[in-house]
């Protein structure tokens, strides 16, 4: 057998590392041919999902080069570019990917021999590290789902659809854009325009926030619609626009491809409690991995995560941790990336059915949403009691009593629409809430089953109607008088926050407000 | 089809450079194979004109709207290509180019190798055009009046070139008069030529330059606009003395009653509360010090002894400040610097001990034109027998100053000249390190050297009045290690010289928001390239000229002001500047307006706005560079860089990064 060949994507700066190849060919500086240069203005111009595309599509090894530090052409993007490379690393670090395979480095125009030694360099470890594992289950290209429009009128039950249009006035998306219809794609759908249906980017605003569906005269499950028709989208690489440059879902391929072990505990200390004989699973989600992409944000998702194992130590739960869970594929099954999903769920159902759990707990309201709907839609079985932490909480309330400092404060709080219309959760929050002496809990106009979306879903289609959504939303939750805004979905707090982030000299209307996770707000309040 | 791509693939031999390693005949077979190509060639020299001429009639013929060129790297013939494409009617940006001789043939040796990468660069290169849009270049006219702020001699210089070229320089300068630092010294080193000397000359070719408005005793308020048209609010601060009727006779001087310390002269000499500067100051004319002028502060009902022995009639208290507005197409900034207050470094006794001074006052000191007629003195006007001089108070130094001030090594190797020439005092220069590196400056060390002045390596680590001994009984004792030595001196002197550190404008940070420029960790303000571009701000149209970049001594700041007229002399006598064809825009349904594209970009050329009711970012084709910083900070997407969109850069990467293809 041939012997390993790695495949290197250079990204090279156009005014140094660029140059410093041209000068190692017009020298004749020899190395070896596994190299391939992408040619970018500034390394600053590479973005995150460049280098983990790169890994997806199979390459052994990614280097990042630019100006030393201080020769940058545009001043600083060499700068930038070594914070996106470190933000990267230490994704794919907590993937477990090799740290060897993605590098950064600086290379000038006169170094042309300081490239060929980089590349000879870069080869010789990665022929030790071995071929990359995306090189064999990388996502080659994607197979038509089976269903077709016919199976998802059938099963969503859009046939019945009366065309009475209460779905698009009670729509969030379409309060603020008025080119978003729910009963019009479904129009397109019916009438088989499934090149028009599946190119449409509005497809891709849906919230999937089930407003529609409840006041909806003939019970049309319109999110499952939509789940459904982004799949054949998919499959014809129809996307959405996705936030953050489609790293997070970029990530998440990675994960459900990979075969590497994960370090995704590295955060958790011996202040909390875990157990691997519990047969109690808490399901850490993408916690440790929104922590690098939203640092921007100031915003540490992990707070969430140890609060909740926080409240279970207290209540005396010392649950199990799986080193080894992945992402459950929440957003690769709203964008339509079904393929992806059914390997998240597959090895999750896998790892939690051999780890011999009986329940599973949650803070995060859409990986429970999915593990309880999607999973078992999908053939994808589990055996277990599945709760959200507020709900766990809740019904430990009546036999064991929570030990709960005053905390006198005016909060509000946002009902998540994967806990509330989803999954009907609406009284465990509110409990947890109020059994915290002190607190008084303002609602929010629209609240309950009739709350408002934080406005974003699977990072897609984060646009202007986006934003103005969060902007109405902070705006209810201000008129509350409340000083928190209390929710328990990370990503509700993403959004929200990413809504309050005024950078430029101009500033937006003033909706700034604090905003707490529900589990942050009770472990902090613990005695 | 409208859209139908139509790719046009050529393959250049470049002689045996490139078939040399690749097989190029198979390679233009590849091509062909791949979607949307029309024509694939092979040819023996693309660059030539019948290689250029293929494409000119591929393009003619088969309409092609889409052309790759494998060959050697772009940064060699990109331009040549497109300039092809453009001629035959393609939007030259619709071209795109496979570097297969530098980074392929000329670095690979195997045939099989090198042909099996060129068909992966090929095809990479075929999908990627694609992509490309037509993009257009804009051509924005250029105002031809500059701006030149501070008239020290880095000012001065810009503004006097720019003059002389034939265009017209708004001079703006804060204090009464032009000359900066320069004509407060009195000699300048190594040649011991006067200061004013050759300053003045400068100073009044600036006044009368029909070229030349100067607007001194003026401030810039507010900057807007862009390379080329930039719109600027000077205010110019009333004097109270109207300029077109003072003569600058002095009379008004003599009869002021109010006295106070002269900032010209340290704080040496008086000046009383309407005054002119100095003597040869740049406008001759009289400025009432507001605060210090009783008729004024008594609202008009005590003194007013001026207006009564001006015989110009220019007194004008009814003056107010004014606001002009200029336009102007460069701005020059030559802000220059300020010293470190050495009260700030205890140990050393500034403002403790009398006869503790900076080596600016003694500049002053030394001046024939100055308060003591040039006599070196102590406070109690007895002539020093010793005088130490310390070097680096605040430079070098990581409690203060880092850096470098690069000129007091120089200047203390002057002042100890004149003490020892004028006075045959005995001098101590304390320093770390010896810096004598610009012309003739090693040779005027050797100099100083032999006039016998003491030299100790040493950094000063206290000056004290309190003796030890007999010797140092009623003098200031320099307290340091001599590390040559290896031991510890204490010197007795009458005068001690500070050389504080020259450290940026205390209102540098609000000048740089003000121009939207950076400054560096020092403070100074930022240069696009240390090496290359050291007289050129970020912010496209604006310079930089002396000490506002960093410390220089004379000759530099001359040839810095000079370099940043030249610059905006380019754009000027251009008359348009050229906006990149690849930059960055905005898509509006996507923005948000959170302002992280404007937080990062260092050219200034995104910035949010109100705009119909909502905040969106907008790029400023005049500013941006095309660098790509934004469109990955942009959260939503939004913000994406023409001719390397995601989608673009997304494509070169899934067709390079796996192994199988090709």
């Amino acid at each position: 057998m041939a012997e390993f060949e790695p495949r290197i994507i250079v990204f090279a700066c156009n005014w140094c590392t660029y140059a410093a190849a041209d000068i190692a060919g017009t020298n004749r500086i020899q190395y070896p041919p596994n190299v391939r240069i992408i040619r970018v203005m500034c390394s600053g111009m590479v973005a995150p999902e460049h280098i983990s595309l790169a890994l997806e599509s199979g390459a052994d090894g990614v280097l990042v080069a630019g100006c030393h530090p201080g020769d940058c052409h545009y001043i600083s993007g060499n700068l930038k570019a070594e914070e996106r490379v470190q933000m990267v690393s230490k994704v794919t670090n907590m993937l477990g990917i090799e740290e060897e395979r993605v590098r950064l480095k600086w290379i000038a125009t006169s170094e042309g021999t300081i490239f060929a030694q980089t590349i000879r360099d870069m080869v010789e470890e990665l022929k030790k590290l071995g071929p990359s594992p995306f090189r064999e289950s990388r996502q080659v290209s994607q197979e038509k789902p089976a269903l077709d429009l016919e199976d998802i009128l059938q099963e969503t039950k859009a046939y019945y659809c009366l065309e009475c249009s209460k779905c698009t006035s009670i729509c969030p998306v379409a309060k603020y854009d008025s080119s978003c219809s729910p009963r019009s794609v479904i129009e397109d759908v019916a009438l088989g325009l499934e090149r028009e249906s599946t190119r449409d980017k509005k497809l891709f605003s849906c919230l999937g926030c089930y407003a529609c569906s409840l006041r909806c005269p003939t019970d049309v499950d319109f999110p499952a619609f939509v789940q459904r028709v982004r799949a054949l989208a998919f499959g014809a690489d129809e996307h959405g626009c996705p936030a953050h440059g489609g790293f997070l879902h970029s990530v998440t391929r990675l994960m459900a491809r990979s075969p590497y072990k994960q370090k995704r505990l590295g955060w958790l200390t011996k202040e909390y409690r875990v157990s691997d004989n519990s047969d109690i699973l808490y399901f850490v989600g993408c916690a440790p991995y929104f922590d690098p992409v939203f640092q921007y944000l100031e915003l540490r998702t992990l707070d969430i995560t140890e609060a909740s194992l926080k409240i279970l130590n207290h209540l005396g739960v010392e649950p199990m941790l799986l080193p080894d869970e992945k992402c459950c594929g929440h957003d690769a099954l709203w964008t339509g990336d079904t393929e992806t999903f059914q390997r998240l769920a597959e090895h999750n159902t896998r790892v939690i059915r051999e780890a011999g759990i009986k329940k599973i707990i949650f803070s995060c309201p859409e990986g429970y949403r999915t593990f309880k709907l999607d999973y078992p839609k999908y053939g994808f079985k589990l055996d277990c009691e599945l709760q959200h932490i507020s709900e766990f909480v809740a019904g430990k309330m009546g036999e064991q009593e929570l030990k709960l400092k005053e905390f006198r404060k005016k909060v509000t709080y946002q009902d998540p629409c994967r806990l509330g219309r989803h999954l009907g959760i609406y009284d465990s929050p509110r409990q947890l809430l109020q059994a915290i002496p002190g607190i008084e809990l303002a609602e929010m106009e629209k609240n309950r089953e009739y709350a408002l979306c934080c406005g974003t879903s699977a990072f897609t289609n984060c646009d202007l109607y986006s934003h103005e959504m969060r902007v109405g939303r902070l705006q209810e939750a201000k008129a509350t008088g409340a000083e928190i805004l209390v929710t328990d979905c990370p990503k509700c707090q993403i959004h929200f926050r990413c809504a309050m982030n005024n950078k430029g000299e101009e500033k937006g209307p003033d909706i700034n407000i604090e905003v707490m996770d529900l589990a942050k707000l009770v472990a902090d309040a613990l005695e | 089809m409208e859209n139908e791509k139509k790719v046009g693939v050529y393959i250049c031999h470049c002689g045996l450079n490139i078939a040399g390693t690749v097989d190029v005949a198979e390679l233009a077979k590849y091509a062909a194979t791949l979607p949307n190509v029309v024509i694939s060639r092979d040819y023996r020299y693309m660059c030539s004109d019948p290689g250029q001429d293929l494409i000119k009639n591929d393009i003619k013929e088969l309409g092609l709207n889409r052309v790759v060129v494998a060959s050697c790297s772009p940064r060699m013939h990109e331009l040549t290509f497109r300039k092809a494409c453009q001629s035959a009617g393609l939007n030259p940006y619709l071209y795109e180019q496979a570097n297969i001789r530098e980074h392929c043939s000329w670095v690979h040796a195997d045939k099989k190798q090198g042909t099996k990468k060129a068909k992966d660069l090929v095809r990479a290169a075929v999908q990627r055009v694609c992509y490309h849009e037509p993009l257009e270049v804009k051509e924005i006219p250029v105002n031809p009046n500059t701006l030149v702020v501070g008239g020290g001699i880095a000012g001065i210089e810009a503004a006097l070139k720019l003059a002389n070229g034939g265009h017209k320089v708004y001079l703006v300068e804060k204090e009464p008069s032009i000359g900066g630092h320069m004509i407060q010294l009195d000699t300048t080193f190594p040649t011991l030529d006067c200061s004013e000397c050759i300053m003045t000359p400068k100073m009044s070719e600036v006044g009368h330059h029909p070229n030349i408005e100067l607007l001194a005793y003026s401030e810039v308020e507010e900057v807007s606009g862009s390379v080329g048209n930039f719109k600027v609010k000077v205010k110019k601060k009333a004097r109270y003395v109207d300029e077109g009727k003072c003569i600058g006779c002095g009379i008004c001087e003599q009869k002021c009653p109010w006295k106070v310390p002269s900032e010209f002269e340290m704080g040496l000499g008086k000046r009383v509360a309407i005054y002119i500067p100095f003597a040869q100051a740049i406008p001759n004319v009289a400025t009432i010090d507001k605060d210090h002028c009783v008729y004024i502060q008594s609202g008009g009902k005590k003194c007013g002894a001026c207006i009564k022995f001006c015989e110009a009639g220019a007194i004008d208290f009814d003056q107010t400040d004014q606001i002009i507005e200029l336009e102007v197409g460069a701005i020059i900034l030559a802000t220059g610097y300020d010293l470190l207050d050495p009260s700030q470094i205890p140990q050393y006794g500034y403002g403790r001990y009398d006869n503790v001074i900076t080596a600016l006052e003694f500049e002053r000191m030394t001046c024939a034109a100055g308060p003591s007629s040039g006599k070196i003195q102590l406070k109690d006007g007895r002539v020093p027998q010793s005088a130490a001089i310390i070097h680096c108070v605040g430079s070098r130094d990581k409690n203060y100053r880092e850096y470098c001030s690069k000129i007091c090594c120089m200047y203390a190797l002057k002042h100890a000249h004149h003490l020892r020439e004028k006075i045959n005092a005995d001098v101590y220069e304390m320093y770390i390190d010896m810096r004598c590196t610009g012309d003739g400056y090693e040779e005027f060390y050797e100099r100083v050297s032999a006039e016998g002045v003491v030299f100790i390596k040493g950094k000063v680590a206290e000056v004290t009045d309190r003796a030890i001994t007999e010797e140092e009984k009623g003098k200031l004792v320099v307290v340091a290690e001599d590390t040559l030595l290896g031991r510890l001196v204490r010197i007795p002197v009458d005068m001690v010289i500070l050389c504080p550190a020259m450290i940026p404008r205390a209102d540098a940070g609000e000048v740089a928001r003000m121009f939207s420029i950076t400054q560096k960790a020092t403070g100074f303000f930022l240069e696009r390239h240390a090496k290359l571009e050291p007289q050129v701000s970020a912010m496209d149209g604006i310079f930089l000229a002396g000490c506002c970049q960093c410390p220089k001594d004379i000759p530099d700041s001359v040839s810095h002001g000079r370099a940043a007229a030249a610059a905006a002399l380019e754009i000027i006598d251009r008359g348009s500047v050229v906006t990149e064809a690849a930059i960055a825009c905005v898509d509006k349904t996507l923005c948000h307006g959170c302002g992280i594209c404007e937080d990062i970009c260092e050219f200034r050329a995104a910035k949010v706005i109100l705009k119909g009711g909502r905040m969106i970012s907008t790029v400023n084709e005049a500013l941006c560079k095309g660098c790509g910083v934004c469109a990955v900070a942009c959260p939503s997407g939004a913000m994406s860089i023409k001719h390397f969109t995601r989608d673009e850069l997304s494509t070169m990467v899934k067709a390079l990064a796996p192994v199988e293809n090709g």
